[in-house]
């Protein structure tokens, strides 16, 4: 690529332009490159846009026919502000005379009309390229509340962002990161209740990144964390407008990304990852026990099978021994230690999860009910694994799928895997151990500079809605991490 | 990087795949639910441990119900008796699920056994919440008979019968725990449930096997349950008959219903609250006081509450004056009398056991109509 | 890497280090003051309440009073890694040489360490919570074993005994509340006497619940009385689960306090870097607590340890005016 044509800024020859877009954008091999020449008010002009990517119907009716219709040409030669400000009926346009900010405006769907004898092109909002409908969210479904979720258009999500907050304090910067191909990035956040130094240590977060090409907003999420060897990630994802507009009016900034469908919300907290849109929706009472229902899933995915074979091979003392007898007994022709008999069905209950997530739907059911039925019955018939040990795993398993994140989720298995191994080789102490190495993790961890286990450690002031939700009226400050004047404001 | 990995998920998978690991696995050890000690007339001491067996046949376990083993070793003292049963039994012996420990009358009797017994609280991996049964006889004949009558598993049997007889006040309350803090602490003696074997056509058996239960075949004489055992100085010093201990239970804060017989009536006596207990220190003389209110459902003159309370005065001063007699307090009397001191020494200097043999007893009943 | 701490973390860190210390202290590892080791315990709080209030004065300077107080602490959380193993064989793994069994946790205190001050001190705030959560269940589950009738006499051994363990107290409460000298801000004395006045609290109160649970016995030795503490026999085995998690987690947090102190310590004396200063520690705490004669240091240290620091302290801070001001 010509570098030196790509840093360049355009000349008043129309087809010095058009040849130089040409060659940038190897129109010779790129055929959705199109250049559309006309004339009107005596002067020659280009539309340049990619196809499929600009919308055909809105370049032709609000540009290409606008300026074939009207005659009155002025005096002297047009210029760009005289095509906007007289001839397009399009809403959105913009001048620009660097050819690198062109093509990267082109390729997203805007069209440029390059004018003879003007070395300013106009860009015009053409982007109209085919995009899914809003639609129900796929991972975040709640019983009760709004079922939208969204959708890979940026435009789309920021449109859905203001419907569901609509307040002129809403504020949508958006930025482009990436060197080559260059993601764009909208940071949301509400004036005046989000703290401006999160605001700009996110800003800066983004401004920072420096990579040639940015694959979304799960690639955002790692260059911009604060521990990025971290397990638990500090940032949270959310397909729901509903619940990025929640956190919003808490203080925390959203980003959206073109081509994701889902928002990055930050700062959180642990206490953030265990929420879901259902709590705020259900009555207080309902959302708590949900909410506690989530911590002892979170504790026993963790920590049951870490401690299961830490009770059944080092402190049997601890079983009673009804129990005791029955493990034994179930485990009396199992030829397997319990260690491997754990991993064996923690890592088959990994693949037949993987293997159900990537499979088509309706395949995918079909192998739960062959990995949970049949090969766990078989698994029992022929003593290879013991039945206790599959009401283990399944319960864990159940506990994980009652994590609302899907990353945290994964970051818990890992967990679960640690505490194994250490429950394996030292029983209980290893246990300990392990989750007091957790603790220390999760204490060190901070998501945007603010500590990831406030507001209890470092204790804040914080609305009841932790581990328990109370009541929405009690509910009245922002989080402690919003603007000064904000928590002020609510006393 | 990727080698050290390699390695570390070699080792873990030789750890665990190919039986390099220490082979504790709890289905490879003997769990001793009862456990028995016995003084030989050579002076030996005899341990005898039973075993359910796990896996035999996929049904007969402590898991499923079934049969158990019995293994003895004998030593000069207690870590040889023990080691000489760990070779007796073919399985790695685990002594943290034992359920009842069972002294033989004659070691019970015997000078040093505090010490015996603060060695097996001793034990790693010996826990004490196990019960505390002094048996007359051999406690290896005693834990040879003993079966499961109603349900399949021994632990859950032994636990069921014996809550059964300490709700009713035949035996008392006593862990094996209590005995020897007890015996090594500062304040009450300890007690233990009183064992024997007796045959089947006796009442007493009718208490542990109903008659309708096919006899057990294997054991023509059944186990007895009844009475308490008292200690003195650490060593078994005498008995209570069943009455007796149902009345020391009470003292100690049971809550046991009392059947009474008066003017040819029969009274059920629940006590309202647990028995007060109290030391009353006048000059140089020492009254012990129980206050205790009960209340019957049963219509009740005032004639015959007055001659109840009676009755029952009289019962719990006999039993606190049999026990005084042994100069061993089951009941917690020290306990009331040492708040008096300000330090152990001052205690001790006081000599609670003498005192307490010579005390005055005053025992005041209240009855009333529920 | 510069090891630092809030000034709020750290209280809630010294809380509960000295509470852990001075209850295993006056339980395990000095039963003879017996019934009134809780009186120790306060009396402990006593001398030490004005050492805490004055150390913040010799917080700048004092050489000599950081080189003795880092001594007292490193040894002390020797001998608490050494119970720590010695736990920990007594549980499960008794075939397992104390030596290897000290290794885990000195790598799970490295990576305390490393996390710096406030991880330290906020994990220290979550287990607070974790720990009145235990302590309720097991609290609730053992209601009818408590025995108010066993705390008497309420002297124990009497008062020479209870005032030699209050000073035992006091030397705990020092090697546990380092972590309270390495704090950079000056937030006054009240959250280091609060620290204080917290965890006594807690140890006391402990100590007063475990007298509850088992009578005042004859003197037996370390493991049988640990085995009284995690196992009295009096309550369903089960129990002895949220137990065991109090004990290991008490003294993991512990020492985690004691390792970051002391490595602030170091730090504050050489200028090394964090993750060097906080490594050379744990490699000593490992090494030390594998010294057989350790545990009578220690007990000499507690004795000894808080006079020493004490004169220190009074002698720096009148140095800088502190005790005038």
């Amino acid at each position: 690529m010509d570098e030196a044509s790509l840093r360049s800024e355009l000349t008043e020859s129309l087809d010095q332009n058009v040849e130089r877009l040409k060659s940038l954008l190897r129109s010779d091999v790129n055929s959705d490159a199109q250049f559309r020449r006309l004339r009107a008010l005596d002067t020659d002009l280009c539309a340049v846009y990619i196809e499929g990517m600009a919308d055909d119907r809105k370049l032709s009716d609000f540009v290409l026919r606008a300026c074939e219709e009207r005659q009155d040409a002025p005096g002297g030669p047009i210029d760009a502000e005289y095509l906007i400000r007289n001839v397009l009926e399009i809403a959105q346009c913009e001048t620009e005379r660097r050819v690198e900010a062109i093509l990267d405006k082109v390729v997203t769907g805007m069209s440029a009309l390059l004018i003879d004898g003007c070395d300013e092109a106009v860009l015009l909002e053409t982007r109209g390229y085919p995009a899914r409908p809003v639609n129900r969210t796929t991972n975040e479904s709640v019983v009760i509340g709004a079922q939208e979720g969204f959708v890979e258009s940026l435009r789309t999500n920021m449109t859905l962002l203001r419907r569901y907050l609509p307040s002129y304090r809403l504020i949508t910067e958006c930025l482009a990161v990436g060197r080559e191909a260059p993601c764009h990035v909208a940071l949301a956040y509400v004036d005046g209740v989000a703290d401006a130094s999160i605001v700009d240590v996110a800003r800066q977060r983004l401004l920072g990144i420096d990579a040639r090409s940015v694959q979304g907003l799960g690639a955002v999420q790692q260059f911009i964390e604060d521990s990025p060897f971290a397990l638990l990630p500090q940032m949270l994802q959310t397909e729901r407008p509903d619940r990025a507009a929640a956190c919003l009016m808490e203080g925390q900034v959203v980003l959206l990304a073109d081509n994701s469908p889902f928002a990055l919300v930050a700062p959180v907290t642990l206490f953030h990852q265990l929420h879901a849109s259902d709590d705020s929706f259900a009555r207080w009472q309902y959302g708590s026990f949900l909410r506690l229902i989530r911590v002892m899933g979170m504790l026993v995915s963790v920590f049951l099978p870490g401690l299961y074979i830490a009770l059944t091979d080092y402190h049997m003392h601890l079983l009673p021994l009804s129990l005791l007898g029955s493990i034994a007994e179930a485990r009396a022709n199992v030829p397997f230690p319990i260690l491997a008999e754990i991993l064996i069905m923690e890592f088959s209950f990994y693949m037949i999860n993987e293997a159900g997530t990537r499979m088509p739907q309706q395949i995918g059911s079909a192998l739960g009910i062959v990995g949970a039925l049949i090969l766990g019955q078989a698994a029992v018939s022929a003593s290879i694994i013991s039945p206790i040990l599959i009401i283990i795993v399944a319960i864990t398993g159940l506990g994980n799928y009652a994590i609302p994140d899907y990353g945290f989720g994964i970051a818990l298995v890992i967990c679960r895997l640690f505490v194994i191994a250490c429950g394996a080789a030292l029983g209980l102490y290893g246990v300990c151990l392990s989750a007091f190495a957790l603790l220390l993790g999760l204490a060190g961890m901070r998501s945007l500079g603010i500590p990831y286990l406030a507001p209890v450690a470092p204790k804040q002031p914080h609305n009841p809605d932790l581990l328990l939700r109370l009541p929405v009226w009690l509910q009245r400050r922002p989080m402690f991490f919003a603007s000064k004047r904000e928590r002020r404001a609510a006393g | 990087m990727r080698t050290t990995g390699l390695a570390l998920i070699l080792a873990l998978l030789m750890m665990a795949l190919t039986g390099c690991r220490v082979s504790g696995e709890l289905e490879n050890q003997a769990y001793v639910l009862v456990l028995g000690l016995d003084r030989e007339p050579g002076g030996a001491l005899n341990l005898t441990a039973k075993v359910p067996q796990i896996g035999k046949s996929g049904d007969s376990s402590e898991a499923s119900g079934g049969e158990y083993l019995l293994f003895t070793g004998s030593g000069d003292d207690w870590p040889q008796a023990l080691e000489a049963l760990e070779q007796a039994t073919p399985r790695q012996m685990n002594l943290s699920h034992i359920e009842m420990l069972v002294v033989s009358e004659t070691l019970a009797r015997q000078e040093g056994f505090a010490t015996l017994a603060n060695r097996v609280a001793e034990t790693p991996h010996l826990y004490t919440t196990a019960r505390f049964v002094v048996c007359e006889g051999r406690a290896r004949d005693f834990i040879d008979a003993q079966e499961t009558v109603i349900g399949t598993r021994l632990s859950s049997e032994i636990d069921a019968m014996l809550d059964h007889y300490a709700e009713h006040g035949y035996i008392p309350e006593a862990s094996f725990a209590d005995a020897c803090y007890a015996m090594s602490s500062f304040y009450a003696d300890p007690v233990a449930i009183h064992g024997s074997l007796a045959s089947e056509d006796q009442a007493a058996a009718a208490l542990t096997r109903p008659p309708e239960m096919p006899s057990g075949e294997a054991s023509p004489m059944a186990q007895r349950y009844s009475g308490a055992v008292l200690f003195r100085s650490g060593r078994m010093v005498g008995t209570l008959s069943p009455a007796q201990t149902a009345l020391l239970s009470l003292i100690r804060g049971g809550r046991i219903a009392l059947p009474v017989e008066c003017s040819g009536k029969r009274y059920a006596l629940t006590p309202e609250g647990a028995p007060q207990r109290h030391v009353l220190f006048e000059d140089d003389r020492l009254t012990l006081r129980v206050d205790a209110r009960f209340s019957t459902p049963d219509d009740l003159c005032d004639a015959d509450a007055r001659a109840l309370e009676a009755i029952l005065e009289a019962d719990m001063a006999g039993v606190i004056a049999a026990c005084q007699s042994l100069e061993t307090d089951p009941f917690g009397f020290a306990e009331a009398a040492s708040g008096r001191f300000s330090t152990l020494d001052e205690w001790r200097a006081w000599r609670w056991d003498q005192r307490y043999a010579s005390a005055a007893v005053d025992v005041r009943i209240t009855i009333c109509r529920s | 890497m510069r090891l630092r701490i809030g000034a709020r973390p750290a209280r809630a860190a010294a809380l509960c280090a000295i509470a852990a210390r001075v209850f295993m202290g006056l339980t395990v590892d000095m039963p003879t003051t017996r019934n009134g080791a809780w009186l120790s315990a306060l009396f402990g709080a006593l001398l030490a309440g004005p050492w805490l209030a004055f150390l913040r004065y010799a917080r700048a300077r004092g050489m000599l009073l950081r080189s003795a107080l880092l001594a007292v602490t490193v040894i002390d959380a020797a001998a608490v890694l050494a119970a720590l193993a010695r736990s920990a064989g007594y549980l499960a793994l008794d075939r397992t040489s104390p030596a290897l069994l000290a290794i885990p946790a000195g790598i799970a205190l490295l990576w305390g360490v490393w996390r710096n001050g406030d991880a330290v001190g906020y994990a220290a705030m979550i287990w607070a919570r974790i720990a009145l959560a235990l302590l309720l269940i097991v609290g609730f589950l053992q209601a009818r074993s408590f025995k108010p009738a066993w705390l008497t006499p309420v002297l124990g051994s009497g008062w020479p005994d209870v005032l030699d363990g209050g000073v035992h107290a006091a030397g705990w409460i020092v090697s546990a509340s380092g972590i309270l000298f390495v704090v950079e801000e000056d937030g006054g004395a009240g959250p280091a006497l609060g620290a204080l006045a917290g965890g006594v609290g807690v140890a006391a109160l402990l100590i007063v619940l475990a007298g509850m649970l088992t009578p005042t016995r004859a003197l037996s030795g370390w493991i049988i009385r640990l085995d009284d503490l995690l196992c009295n026999g009096r309550a369903p085995l089960y129990l002895q689960l949220p137990l065991i998690a109090l004990w290991f987690a008490a003294l993991l947090h512990l020492l985690a306090c004691q390792c970051f102190a002391a490595a602030a310590l170091v730090q504050r004396l050489t200028g090394a870097g964090g993750r060097l200063c906080g490594t050379l520690i744990v490699l000593a705490a490992l090494l030390l607590s594998r010294v057989g004669v350790l545990e009578m240091a220690s007990a000499m240290l507690a004795r000894y340890g808080f006079a020493a620091t004490a004169a220190l302290t009074a002698l720096s801070a009148r140095r800088k005016g502190g005790l005038s001001a």
